[in-house]
């Protein structure tokens, strides 16, 4: 077995940790994608320490992360002027702009579970980066806030709007969805 | 340090996103990452990083680049010492030459009158112009940076 050989083995245990981690991220899959990639051809320089190494899973979503908030940082400063000057009550119109689970009590977990990852992956920027990184990574408020460059109290109402935005996937929803299927406005 | 303002939300949302299950990553992935390993591999050493270079190579462009820097500093103390004498050739010439002041005094009062017949009348309406125009700008950009994001 050649050495590009055992990196594809290698890679082919972690591509779908490292592609989540990135599409989560981003919430795009042509960036996930290439971000995955850059991660893999660092790997592969380093693949002579990441083989045997127990902490090889860390080390790729720490890069994966890295990575993809430099992406985001990039992106975010082409257009910060302009999202500076939208109003506050934007990011309530994401509540709209996700189909409604259906009314249906054979709403199985398999499909709720798709669901939440579609409807997460289709939060605004500001709360969707946030939110993964307090839930998958594990950083608290502060830190999140350092390493985006917010205030403390944003990233806190960004992530309870995320939260919101999410609450009526977890459980099969009655009580939150009128008889026409609309979604109930929900209030930060 | 982990306040939460409704930590009941906080916790069941927490338990349903980590019971995702990761994505499946795209078949091309492995493909793309050899390909990309491979095109690497190919290219010549001088279009790798320096430190990938032969020993041979990188000795080689230590020194060029050595002398390189050596011509640069030579080169700049030779400019600067011919500059400094060029300088002093002509503070000397303007000191003892026989400057007329009535010609100074002619072009002052040609600028002057410009200003007053040109300029001057057009100035507010230029200013107010610019302004104007720079407001449509931000508003055009936040229009279309609105509807972008509203349609993306």
């Amino acid at each position: 077995m050649t050495e590009l050989e055992k990196f594809e083995e290698f890679m082919k245990n972690y591509q779908d940790m490292v592609y989540s981690t990135a599409l989560r991220l981003l919430g795009n899959e042509t960036d996930a994608q290439d971000i995955a990639q850059t991660v893999f051809l660092k790997a592969y320089e380093s693949f002579a320490g990441l083989r045997e190494s127990p902490t090889a899973g860390g080390w790729l979503k720490t890069v994966a992360t890295n990575l993809c908030l430099n992406h985001l940082t990039r992106y975010r400063a082409r257009w910060k002027m302009f999202s500076e000057l939208s109003s506050p009550d934007d990011d309530k119109d994401f509540v709209e702009t996700v189909a409604a689970p259906a009314q249906s009590n054979t709403f199985d977990e398999t499909e709720r579970k798709r669901l939440l990852d579609e409807a997460l992956q289709r939060l605004p920027d500001c709360q969707r980066v946030p939110l993964v990184l307090y839930h998958f990574e594990d950083l608290a408020y502060d830190e999140i806030a350092s390493r985006l460059g917010a205030s403390l109290s944003k990233i806190k109402t960004d992530i309870h709007r995320g939260r919101l935005a999410l609450k009526r996937y977890l459980e099969p929803v009655r009580d939150e969805i009128d008889p026409l299927g609309q979604a109930a406005r929900m209030s930060p | 340090m982990k306040s939460e303002p409704d930590p009941k939300l906080a916790t069941q949302i927490d338990a349903a996103l980590k019971g995702l299950p990761d994505s499946p990553a795209p078949s091309s992935l492995v493909h793309r990452v050899r390909a990309a390993i491979e095109a690497k591999r190919a290219a010549p050493w001088w279009r790798r990083s320096w430190w990938e270079w032969p020993l041979a190579a990188r000795v080689a462009f230590a020194v060029l680049t050595a002398g390189f820097a050596a011509i640069l500093s030579g080169g700049g103390y030779v400019l600067s010492e011919g500059a400094t004498t060029y300088s002093k050739e002509w503070t000397e010439r303007l000191v003892t030459a026989d400057l007329h002041p009535s010609s100074f005094d002619s072009l002052w009062n040609a600028g002057q009158l410009l200003w007053a017949q040109a300029i001057q009348p057009l100035f507010h309406y230029a200013a107010a112009a610019t302004i104007v125009l720079y407001l449509i700008c931000i508003g055009l950009g936040t229009a279309c940076f609105r509807f972008a994001v509203k349609h993306a």
